[in-house]
């Protein structure tokens, strides 16, 4: 087991997720460039009264294809737009226009947009202050770390255009800056050149290695032994460089990875895992899912029901979740009378469909923020598998046999590591 | 000279001695320089200025040279004036002779009269400055929408109600206050009529730093669970009659709004306007003011929805 807490960071997507940013919740607060651009001043607003740290996520990424930064309609969205002249001011290039790897043709490039890249980080926040803020003294608002840009390592090709990203990005920020390191589902099942690309990573200047593998659900991660022991090997060896590894849309068994040197997980406010692909969302309608601490993942509601719907306090505390929300509902009633709480919506092909209503979304929002953060407690405090000897105690109080199965197997694939 | 010769001379033909010949002088000398005056936004002014001393420039001078410059390539400039803008200000140039002789013949060329290229010129280039430098066209010369929404939120109606209820009132009150303003509109024309987005991410930051009444403000600490019921609750948005978010500064917003005003004449002057706007246009129903936002600014009403159930309401107005 590590020596150090995991660091537990939040990821801010969208300007709903402000409301849950809290001291006390979390450590730490990564904002997404395009949430910067989509929203500033209720953004600032959230980091000049919150006070806790932060960064900028770049998210160059996004621009490698045009459908990843379009809207329903085809058009790149307003946001973007304004994240795109700012990287590729100097360039002469449109970002959004084509695929990145099209539109950008000379090696100066690259580090020309590395570089705006960074001083995107730096400088953006500096000059939102309206005189309203300067009345009334607030922090400057500096990022903590500054993050170098990076592609979906989808081959060697995208491998040395990061790497020249690095450099420029470090020269541009005059100190160490964070390496994201994204490996698509792919290049996790067919590592031939995988290893090739950890090692030649840079290790001067390089503050953070913060790993991502998009479209990877913590289900495939748990039924592939090889894919897990694939990402187990990769933060290992990162972290043996001294350097700090993060992981940046991590979950449970992501967080367990703390013994072998994850010193911070990141994660966003969705709990419905669906492995983080890199394109947007689009605005679907909300399904009926909700996360359940007592077995580490979310399930439907009518199940959640039948698990905890009859427990009372303490046995709903010990078995289902202990989380402070939860706690609290039940001075007024059963907390999942509120969490799964449904209303009725009717598409326009005239069907009808069950929705959680906007209460038990805000509601399931803070109960999985709480449990995420008891859980990364838990990790930081002891061994990962006494943590997951744990919640398969749990899992088997609520007779979850396949969840303790699920458990167990991640339990012994940490033990044989 | 002879009779003969000077027959002689009048019989020769000149037709080609003529095109070497010198030009005449002028009957009246010409001054070697000559002023022009450009009438200008006042907001356009305040922005080349503001180019001017970033790169540590008297600003008339750098718009003579970017006059002279933009002639050389006249045929790349391509500007859009916004028409809804009034010319308030006034930037006297003097440029020389062969510049402003230039500048006639351009823009002669070009069917326009030459004080608009000038004009067109002095704009092109201040965008190119502005792009170059990294300065952003609308933040600086205009309060941002968010000292405009405090100050609104402070100032109050006829009926000396300081609540705005809804975003769309919100949204259009903003946008009168604006264009009154004759500043560089922020607002474009959308679905409902004239709408910025800045409007709502305002609304956000002033809900978060704690100045909007009955409104969970970002927790500063670890919350409560009352804290977090109270997100829950107004997640589910506004109950009771009409179900439209009201938006009132709180005492902290109002603190911050008498601050403002307290802080530099010129925002206790925009209060005062603001105020004015406010009695003026805050008066009626939602519809009446929508009516007359459509019925004052056509051009923002363009791309709306209901501009067709807007013109007919207005005429069963004007018919009453």
């Amino acid at each position: 087991m590590s020596g150090t807490p995991l660091h537990h960071i939040l990821r801010v997507r969208s300007s709903d997720d402000l409301t849950y940013v809290s001291p006390g919740l979390m450590d730490e607060i990564v904002v997404n460039a395009n949430q910067l651009e989509n929203s500033i001043q209720a953004t600032t607003a959230c980091l000049w009264r919150t006070t806790l740290p932060f960064s900028v996520d770049p998210v160059l990424w996004r621009f490698q294809e045009p459908a990843w930064t379009r809207n329903d309609d085809g058009e790149t969205k307003r946001n973007y737009k304004r994240l795109g002249l700012a990287y590729g001011k100097g360039t002469g290039i449109t970002l959004g226009a084509v695929p990145l790897l099209q539109a950008v043709g000379t090696d100066e490039q690259w580090r020309m947009i590395a570089r705006n890249a960074v001083a995107y980080q730096r400088d953006r926040l500096r000059n939102v202050s309206t005189q309203l803020e300067l009345l009334a003294d607030l922090r400057d608002l500096d990022p903590v770390r500054l993050v170098a840009p990076s592609l979906v390592a989808y081959s060697p090709q995208e491998d040395r255009i990061n790497r020249l990203m690095i450099e420029a990005a470090a020269e541009e920020a005059q100190t160490s800056v964070a390496v994201e390191v994204v490996v698509p589902d792919e290049r996790l099942t067919d590592r031939s050149d995988l290893w090739q690309m950890i090692e030649a990573l840079p290790v001067d200047y390089v503050s953070a290695y913060l790993v991502w593998t998009p479209k990877v659900t913590e289900g495939q991660l748990l039924r592939d032994h090889e894919m897990f022991a694939v990402l187990l090997r990769m933060i290992s060896e990162l972290s043996a460089r001294g350097i700090a590894v993060g992981h940046q849309y991590a979950n449970y068994t992501v967080a367990a990875l703390h013994d072998f040197g994850l010193s911070s997980v990141t994660h966003h406010l969705g709990w419905v895992d669906k492995g983080e692909p890199v394109e947007v969302q689009g605005i679907a309608i909300r399904s009926c899912q909700t996360y359940v601490p007592g077995v580490r993942h979310s399930i439907r509601f009518n199940e959640a029901a039948g698990l905890g719907r009859d427990l009372g306090p303490q046995e709903y505390a010990e078995r289902y979740c202990e989380c402070t929300f939860c706690s609290g509902m039940f001075e007024t009633g059963h907390p999942l009378d509120l969490l799964l709480e449904t209303q009725t919506f009717t598409m326009k092909n005239g069907r009808e469909r069950h929705t959680p209503t906007s209460r038990a979304v805000g509601a399931n929002t803070w109960h999985y923020l709480l449990s995420r953060r008891n859980e990364v407690e838990a990790f930081s405090l002891r061994p990962a598998v006494a943590v997951i000897e744990a919640a398969i105690e749990r899992a088997s109080a609520l007779n979850r046999g396949s969840d303790v199965a699920r458990l167990g197997h991640l339990a012994s694939e940490i033990q044989s590591a | 000279m002879t009779n003969d010769r000077r027959d002689t001379l009048l019989d020769r033909d000149w037709s080609e001695v003529w095109e070497t010949l010198p030009e005449a002088p002028d009957l009246v000398p010409r001054g070697k320089t000559a002023q022009i005056t450009l009438r200008l936004p006042t907001t356009m002014l305040a922005r080349i200025r503001r180019v001017a001393d970033a790169r540590s420039l008297p600003y008339h001078a750098l718009a003579r040279s970017w006059i002279v410059d933009g002639l050389r390539c006249v045929d790349g400039v391509h500007v859009e004036v916004p028409d809804e803008e009034v010319q308030r200000s006034q930037l006297n140039l003097k440029l020389d002779q062969v510049t402003l002789d230039n500048l006639k013949t351009r823009a002669h060329d070009l069917h326009e009269p030459y004080h608009r290229l000038a004009r067109e010129l002095v704009e092109w280039a201040t965008e190119q400055a502005e792009q170059e430098l990294g300065l952003d066209p609308v933040s600086s010369t205009q309060p941002a929408i968010k000292e405009l929404m405090v100050l609104l939120l402070h100032a109050s109606n006829q009926r000396g109600d300081s609540a705005v209820r809804g975003m769309t009132r919100l949204q259009k009150l903003l946008f009168v206050v604006e264009q009154k303003l004759e500043s560089q509109s922020r607002f474009y024309a959308f679905n409902y009529g004239p709408f910025n987005e800045e409007v709502n991410d305002a609304a956000e930051a002033l809900r978060i730093a704690g100045f909007i009444r009955n409104a969970s403000p970002v927790a500063a600490g670890p919350p409560s669970f009352q804290q977090m019921m109270a997100a829950v609750s107004e997640r589910a948005g506004p109950t009771g009659e009409g179900k439209v978010v009201e938006f009132a500064l709180s005492e902290q917003g109002h603190e911050a709004a008498e601050k403002l005003r307290e802080s530099n004449a010129r925002y206790e002057q925009l209060f005062q306007f603001i105020d004015s706007v406010r009695k003026e246009w805050d008066t009626g129903d939602l519809n009446e003011l929508v009516d007359r936002v459509y019925e004052a600014y056509p051009k923002f009403a363009s791309k709306s929805v209901i501009r067709e159930e807007v013109a007919r309401r207005t005429q069963r107005r004007r018919a009453r």
